[in-house]
């Protein structure tokens, strides 16, 4: 029961100082914003670039599966395994 | 399940002859379809078959684009969840559709979409609508979406219009991309989604102790063990009728030397007190013109819904008034690692015109209080191939 105590706050530790770190890390990214010209993007133009989802349909229905703040709706209760 | 199958077949028809749309006059138009099959296994003996299709049909020029997809999920479970209440191994299958439609000729856009889930105990179908917006030459651009759905739960072998019960959910969506140099972008968006509606699943009885045994119950007990504490009753799952989420998300790519690595971060909270943090990071490595290696690592951790329990304390007269069995509203966290392969196979003059993708992700899932579960390993496999004309 301790073990799982201790699990949870360094947990939960790892996730707030996370969170931070995110924070900081995209205040600084938008005030370090520079100017682009349609000819310089040649390589934010690669698909793998894309700001979309990089995952396939099985990967992400895996995810909302298992993640309960991701958990919602018909593809979230299919294949949960659960009654 | 009509009306998108058939947004899917025009979709996939126009994909697989694109020659033909563009001697009708449509210009530039180009063309990609994609078929994926997963298979995914855990050890709380639950296997899921996963095909799927996908079209995607556009015209840059014009600035219009179709989609549409279909996957069947087969899945067999006998988890524990299933065993505890002394049901034997089922056999699903679940078919969704979707069809999307996007319009954007210039800097700003529209698109609308919907989609449609169906299996034996459960119809689900949602549409949505979004409009975006590019500034300051296209180094900003803003998108606001919103999205309505409807599920219907039931019981298999039961018609929805004898015993079934609904939720309804609205999103809206509000995002930002930013070109933060030529060789890094980054996305940040921030969702609301109001469900409203009973979710409680009809097959989950929750044992109630009585309060001098419930704090002896231990974490992934077995089924000797909880029946040796003696339930007072096993009572229907109860959820509240409400539910607010809110999820604050960041995705930054950044283009390397020959790779490109990828960083993804999101907090979620809602309104039954469930507090969660996802991080997420690829890379992805050029081998060589053809080929490239991929690699995954996720971590995901989330803390227990306010009314979850271990073990819920209560007598044969009365039982807690929300209470509930599924174990991915409890304490848990994931860490998934995984690996892609993906190798270019067309022509020299084009050879991202066929595309082959193979990917596994691991995953390890601990269960800080569950009554009947501790830990949990999963794997899924998928390979897909694309073809673009």
């Amino acid at each position: 029961m301790a073990r799982l105590r201790i699990s949870r706050q360094l947990a939960r530790a790892l996730a707030v100082l996370a969170c931070k770190a995110a924070g900081v890390a995209a205040l600084g990214a938008v005030a370090a914003c520079a100017h682009v010209e349609p000819y310089e993007r040649g390589a934010v133009a690669r698909p793998d670039m894309t700001t979309s989802d990089l995952t396939g349909t099985a990967a992400q229905h895996a995810t909302s599966v298992h993640e309960g703040a991701a958990r919602s709706g018909a593809a979230a209760e299919s294949g949960c395994g659960c009654n | 399940m009509q009306l998108s199958a058939g947004a899917v077949l025009l979709a996939l028809g126009c994909a697989v002859g694109p020659v033909g749309c563009g001697r009708a006059g449509l210009g530039a138009l180009s063309a990609r379809a994609s078929s994926e099959a997963a298979a995914y296994a855990d050890t709380d003996h639950v296997a899921v078959v996963t095909p799927s299709v996908s079209g995607h049909v556009e015209n840059p020029t014009a600035g219009w684009s179709v989609d549409g997809a279909y996957l069947v999920d087969v899945i067999s479970a006998a988890s524990v969840d299933i065993v505890s209440t002394a049901s034997p191994r089922w056999t699903e299958v679940r078919q969704a559709g979707s069809a999307r439609a996007a319009y954007k000729p210039g800097d700003l856009g529209a698109a609308a979409e919907g989609s449609l889930s169906s299996e034996p105990d459960y119809l689900a179908y949602a549409a949505g609508a979004s409009i975006t917006r590019d500034l300051d030459r296209r180094n900003v651009s803003l998108v606001l979406s919103y999205g309505y759905g409807h599920d219907t739960i039931g019981r298999a072998g039961t018609p929805f219009s004898v015993y079934s019960h609904a939720f309804d959910h609205h999103g809206v969506d509000a995002g930002v991309t930013l070109m933060l140099d030529r060789l890094t972008v980054l996305a940040v968006a921030a969702d609301v989604i109001l469900e409203r509606g009973d979710q409680s699943k009809p097959y989950r009885y929750i044992p109630v102790f009585a309060p001098g045994v419930a704090p002896s119950v231990p974490a992934g007990a077995t089924l000797q063990q909880v029946t040796a504490a003696q339930p007072v009753s096993r009572v229907i799952e109860r959820l509240p009728l409400a539910r607010d989420r809110f999820v604050i998300s960041a995705r930054l790519a950044r283009r390397l030397t020959r790779a490109t690595a990828r960083v993804e971060g999101a907090a979620y909270a809602d309104s039954w007190d469930m507090k969660a943090f996802t991080g997420d990071a690829r890379l992805l490595l050029d081998l060589d013109r053809r080929w490239s290696l991929g690699a995954h690592l996720r971590y995901y951790v989330q803390s227990p819904v306010s009314f979850w329990r271990l073990a819920y304390v209560g007598s044969p007269e009365s039982v807690p008034a929300l209470r509930t069995g599924d174990r991915e509203l409890g304490p848990l966290m994931n860490v998934t690692a995984g690996a892609r392969v993906r190798c270019e196979l067309g022509p020299p003059s084009r050879t991202d015109a066929w595309v082959l993708v193979s990917a596994i992700d691991a995953t390890y899932t601990g269960f800080f209080a569950d009554l009947y579960i501790t830990r949990r390993l999963s794997a899924l496999a998928a390979v897909s191939v694309e073809a673009s004309w």
